[in-house]
């Protein structure tokens, strides 16, 4: 779904109906959402909760209309997302610890980059722009600290070049692939 | 009277009676609906009513692919829902001629 032209408002209000509808199916959920995300173009985003409601109630009452019985609980949901969000957050400063310790980098790179992926996956929009970059710069560092190592007079300015020439779509990478949800 | 609990009961005939002879997705019905009077009725109730009368068999869903958007689900009527159309066309002609009976007198 392309939503580059919404508000973080509308992708969240996107986001949430869309979680609090997981047991449907995926046909029926994406049509929803797509004459949602046509409403939006003709609701200002201060508009939006008065002319739809909150999330919670607008999913309510698409149920009853539905005939619908259950579905996730929209607390216990609510709950995952900050408990999530909170762990994101927390584990970021170490995140930049790592990417600046001198060799520790070398030995925890590669595991690191890893958990990167998983915590932006985890993480609302700011905490993935920050997991990712970090993930880019991580490997960017690794691999011109391996090329720094055989290749002694190679010019810093290419080495920051370079860095910079793999960290950005490394960066892109991890934050598409992270965004990525199953319909 | 709640106008509200009127249209809840209502509903499902103004549906099919909007999409008959025609072939439209949900947010563009919503829209139809509203200029037509229908002001009250929550966009939410759209969208689950189509849903609950496609599930019912009484309306065929296609998805179509846009290259402005996200791609959209059409709806069109069935022949079960021409039929429930045209009985629920029968009871609420029958209901409002009832009720005429009932306050007419009343109000002259």
């Amino acid at each position: 779904m392309n939503e580059s032209n919404l508000s973080s408002i509308q992708v969240h209000y996107l986001r949430r109906v869309e979680r609090l509808l997981a047991d449907l199916q995926s046909d029926d959920r994406m049509s929803l959402l797509a004459d949602l995300q046509d409403q939006f173009d003709e609701i200002g985003e201060s508009d939006l909760v008065d002319r739809l409601g909150t999330p919670e109630g607008f999913v309510e009452e698409y149920r009853r209309s539905a005939g619908i019985e259950g579905g996730p609980d929209p607390s216990a949901d609510s709950r995952s997302i900050s408990i999530a969000s909170v762990v994101s957050a927390l584990a970021l400063p170490l995140g930049v610890l790592v990417l600046f310790s001198f060799g520790g980098q070398m030995i925890l790179g590669p595991f690191v980059v890893v958990a990167e992926w998983f915590l932006a996956r985890i993480s609302p929009r700011p905490l993935r722009i920050a997991w990712s970059v970090l993930a880019g710069a991580l490997v960017g560092e690794i691999v011109v600290i391996m090329i720094g190592a055989y290749l002694f007079s190679i010019d810093r300015a290419v080495l920051v070049t370079l860095w910079a020439l793999i960290a950005a779509p490394i960066a892109v990478f991890v934050y598409r692939t992270s965004s990525a949800r199953p319909s | 009277m709640d106008p509200s609990q009127v249209l809840k009961g209502v509903l499902d005939t103004a549906v099919l009676g909007a999409l008959r002879g025609r072939r439209t997705y949900g947010y563009d019905l919503v829209r139809l609906l509203r200029n037509l009077g229908f002001d009250e009725v929550a966009d939410a109730s759209v969208y689950g009513t189509l849903r609950r009368l496609h599930q019912a068999g009484f309306l065929t869903g296609e998805i179509v692919e846009s290259d402005a958007g996200p791609a959209r689900k059409y709806y069109t009527l069935t022949g079960a829902g021409e039929a429930e159309l045209e009985a629920s066309v029968k009871t609420w002609n029958d209901m409002v001629e009832a009720m005429n009976r009932i306050l007419v007198p009343a109000n002259e």
